[in-house]
């Protein structure tokens, strides 16, 4: 099992969720994936496409200003 | 701003006119005025009074000031009001449209404003829901392609997106997967019939009986099967792939091209590499003998090459076979050996056959010259001239007789004195004799083996085959050299034809060797053949190597010649070994002892020949014995019934008409056990069928008969111990 951290700052929804797409290949079951960002829509972004891809969204940690960390298990 | 406090009267250029000073003050320009231009002055024109005027000004300042407080208040609200618009527009530029304010300002433009933004700002929740709702849906058949990459056939893209565009691609994401399942699944039945085939095609290459390999168009090893692998001890791991001509290494330890590498380049220098070649349409065949292959064994070999194409017709390497045709090759030669010493025996024995049947007439012939001769000679003791003219007669007679003898004995006729000995010492013993037959100027080697070889033979017709051997082989060396007589057993290969086996399967060998001029193939096939000869007319008599194989044959042996021009010459006589050697019972004894003497008992002699009957009749009365004549075998019998009770012998040519000797004497057995006989012929073979019944009291003379010899054997038999108490 591997963590891997992915910095989305400065990026505009929905291109953290892509990021997130297209590092996930990579992942294996049971990895997680740590990723950081601060658009205003990151966390709902997130959280539809934790919904939908049928990963498992472990914590959401705000640390104001729309910077979010949020904590995804594969 | 105009103020009451900031009106002074000062002189100016109103100063003096009250007119031009209000409208200085009161002119919102604060400029110098055209009095006939300004409105207010025109209003004011005419009021002179600076009270009233005064007030009036007075009021114009609360006015004023009044006025100024309420856009003062107004300013405040708008501000105040304002700053919702100004938030709003700050978070819709950070990207958040979740913010909305409320309308309800007394400002009119304010709320106009809110309301603008409110509406912006549902518009780019909407914009922004949908990019988003296309960015996960995006991220989904992503992940479905990723899923269907990695082998998982079974994902599937979602079809349900509220974004048409993404739910359309989801379909087309699934229909081209089931398109891709199905033609994967086809692919997938393909390519297990091709692996099927395929091991199906490698088992048939490994269990091909012959030893096989293929190349691909770049002339590399794809295929080694298991029995190459036998042949040339080269493993497959260690040849496949390997190019280069490394296949030719196994067979001629270089690299060099093999039949398949002909394929593509069939000329007439192939003949040189190959000794026999061939080509079929596309397929090459030949056949090559290997002199040091492997364990530097000569190996025959089959090849057999054709080019592989596939089904466009396009050449993608070529296969070739190869079979080990050594123990085949062998085989065709020692059948044609066989072929040549089965038509060689057939053809000796049909002339043993001719110079049997000759010397028998002969025999005949010669005993009425013979018998004759004797009593003739003993007639003419008064006339020296006829007496000498007779023994001229007898002298000749008897070289004719010593000829048919030889006859006799090449045609395997003769009576054969058998008895077990070590051939070693029967070889030996003439050792000195064979010295002086051969002369100075040839050197003799005996090398006898060291064992005793045990052999059942007549000794003295052994003897005589090895000293026609070494004359022969004198002969042969005109300038001198040396002969080799050996000894030793073996065991060969293949049983020569038409030769009962041994029964141990080995046999004793005398080798005779010289290293004289030798002969050619067409010569050795005749060698054997009675009268010929390739020396000088009058120095032989064609006979001495006839005697050799009559012997050896009729010992159940064979003979093996080598010989080159000018190399010499081995001949081998085999004789077949003996496990028992001290079993006489297989002993042969037939020697004639000469007795001389006559007598006066009846005798039945049967005799077909008139020549030779007339000649014993009267060598037996010329000694005294009564004589009873039957010229056929019926004849005999019947007369031997009517003269039985004086009859004391018989003497029975062999072959007769009607009835052989033996028949007769059988018939005669029955009518009196133990009668007293003896045979004549000049053809032993012609009784020994009968051997087993005729053995116990065989009496037998060859002819042509010595008139003393019949009669010696004749008083002989009669003065035998009967023990047959039946016997008169």
């Amino acid at each position: 099992m591997k963590q891997v951290r992915l910095d989305a700052t400065g990026f505009k929804c929905p291109q953290p969720v892509l990021k997130i797409a297209v590092i996930s290949p990579d992942m294996e079951p049971g990895d997680i994936l740590e990723v950081i960002g601060d658009c205003p829509t990151f966390e709902k972004d997130v959280r539809v496409w934790c919904s939908r891809l049928k990963k498992t969204l472990l914590s959401v940690c705000d640390e104001g200003g729309y910077r979010k960390t949020i904590r995804i298990r594969f | 701003m105009h103020s009451t406090d900031n009106i002074k009267t000062t002189p100016g250029s109103g100063q003096g006119d009250p007119c031009r000073f209000l409208a200085e003050i009161a002119c919102p320009h604060l400029q110098p005025v055209n009095l006939e231009e300004c409105g207010t002055c025109q209003m004011l024109g005419g009021v002179s009074d600076p009270a009233l005027l005064h007030t009036a000004l007075k009021g114009c300042f609360r006015t004023i000031r009044e006025q100024e407080q309420v856009i003062g208040r107004e300013q405040e609200t708008f501000a105040h009001d304002f700053s919702d618009i100004s938030r709003m527009v700050d978070h819709l530029c950070k990207g958040d449209p979740a913010i909305r304010i409320a309308s309800n300002s007394n400002i009119t433009v304010v709320n106009r404003l809110a309301e603008m933004l409110n509406h912006l700002a549902a518009s780019m929740q909407e914009m922004i829901d949908d990019s988003h709702e296309m960015a996960i849906g995006l991220c989904e058949h992503y992940d479905t392609l990723n899923r269907l990459a990695s082998g998982d056939f079974k994902a599937r893209a979602s079809v349900d997106s509220p974004n048409e565009l993404i739910a359309k691609l989801g379909m087309l994401i699934n229909r081209e997967s089931e398109t891709m399942l199905s033609t994967i699944a086809e692919l997938q039945k393909t390519d297990e019939e091709l692996k099927t085939a395929y091991q199906q095609l490698q088992d048939i290459i490994e269990f091909l009986p012959d030893a096989t390999f293929i190349i691909d168009s770049e002339k590399r090893i794809i295929a080694w099967n298991k029995a190459l692998e036998e042949m040339t001890g080269f493993a497959k791991e260690a040849m496949t792939g390997k190019g280069d001509h490394e296949y030719s290494i196994p067979f001629y330890g270089v690299r060099r091209w093999a039949l398949v590498d002909f394929i593509d380049d069939f000329n007439d220098g192939i003949s040189e590499h190959y000794h026999l070649i061939e080509k079929k349409g596309d397929m090459l065949l030949a056949e090559k003998y290997i002199h040091n292959f492997r364990d530097d064994r000569g190996i025959h070999l089959w090849i057999t090459a054709s080019p592989l194409f596939d089904r466009n017709g396009n050449r993608i390497g070529a296969i070739e076979s190869i079979r080990d045709i050594t123990s085949f090759k062998l085989a065709e030669e020692q059948k044609a050996s066989l072929e040549l010493q089965l038509i060689q025996a057939q053809k000796m024995e049909a002339i043993g056959q001719l110079a049997g049947g000759i010397a028998h007439d002969f025999n005949n012939i010669l005993t009425a010259i013979i018998g004759y001769g004797h009593l003739l000679q003993n007639k003419s003791r008064e006339d020296q001239v006829a007496h000498r003219y007779v023994s001229q007669i007898l002298v000749a007679s008897e070289k004719a007789s010593r000829l048919t003898r030889d006859l006799l004995t090449f045609s395997r006729k003769q009576v054969m004195n058998l008895t077990p000995i070590n051939l070693n010492e029967a070889i030996s013993s003439i050792g000195d004799m064979l010295s002086r037959l051969i002369g100075d100027d040839i050197e003799l080697n005996i090398e006898l083996q060291d064992e005793p070889i045990s052999v059942l033979v007549d000794v003295g017709q052994i003897q005589q085959v090895v000293m026609n051997l070494v004359t022969n082989a004198r002969d042969a060396m005109p300038e001198g050299g040396t002969i080799s007589i050996a000894t030793f057993t073996r065991q060969p290969e293949l049983e020569p034809a038409r030769q009962p086996p041994a029964i141990s399967g080995r046999y004793a060998v005398i080798s005779v060797s010289d290293n004289g001029l030798g002969m050619d193939q067409k010569t050795s096939e005749k060698i054997f053949e009675p009268f010929f000869t390739t020396k000088e007319t009058g120095k032989g008599t064609g006979l001495g190597l006839s005697i050799v194989y009559g012997i050896v044959t009729q010992h159940n042996g064979f003979i093996e010649v080598q010989s080159s021009m000018g190399q010499g010459t081995t001949v081998r006589a085999h004789l077949p070994l003996v496990n028992n050697p001290s079993d006489k019972s297989k002993s042969e004894i037939l020697a004639c002892i000469p007795f001389d003497q006559g007598g006066t008992e009846t005798i039945l002699l049967a005799e077909d020949n008139t020549a030779a009957r007339e000649v014993f009749k009267d060598i037996l009365e010329g000694a005294g014995y009564k004589v009873l004549c039957a010229v056929d075998g019926n004849d005999a019998v019947e007369a031997f019934k009517l003269n039985a009770d004086r009859i004391r012998m018989v003497v029975l040519d062999v072959v007769m008409p009607k009835k052989n000797g033996s028949q007769v004497l059988k018939e005669l057995k029955a009518m009196r056990p133990g009668v007293k006989h003896l045979f004549l012929s000049g053809n032993i073979a012609d009784i020994i069928h009968d051997k087993e019944e005729l053995e116990a009291d065989l009496h037998f003379l060859p002819k042509p008969v010595l008139p003393n010899a019949l009669l010696s054997k004749v008083r002989e038999i009669l003065d035998e111990t009967v023990l047959h108490p039946a016997v008169i």
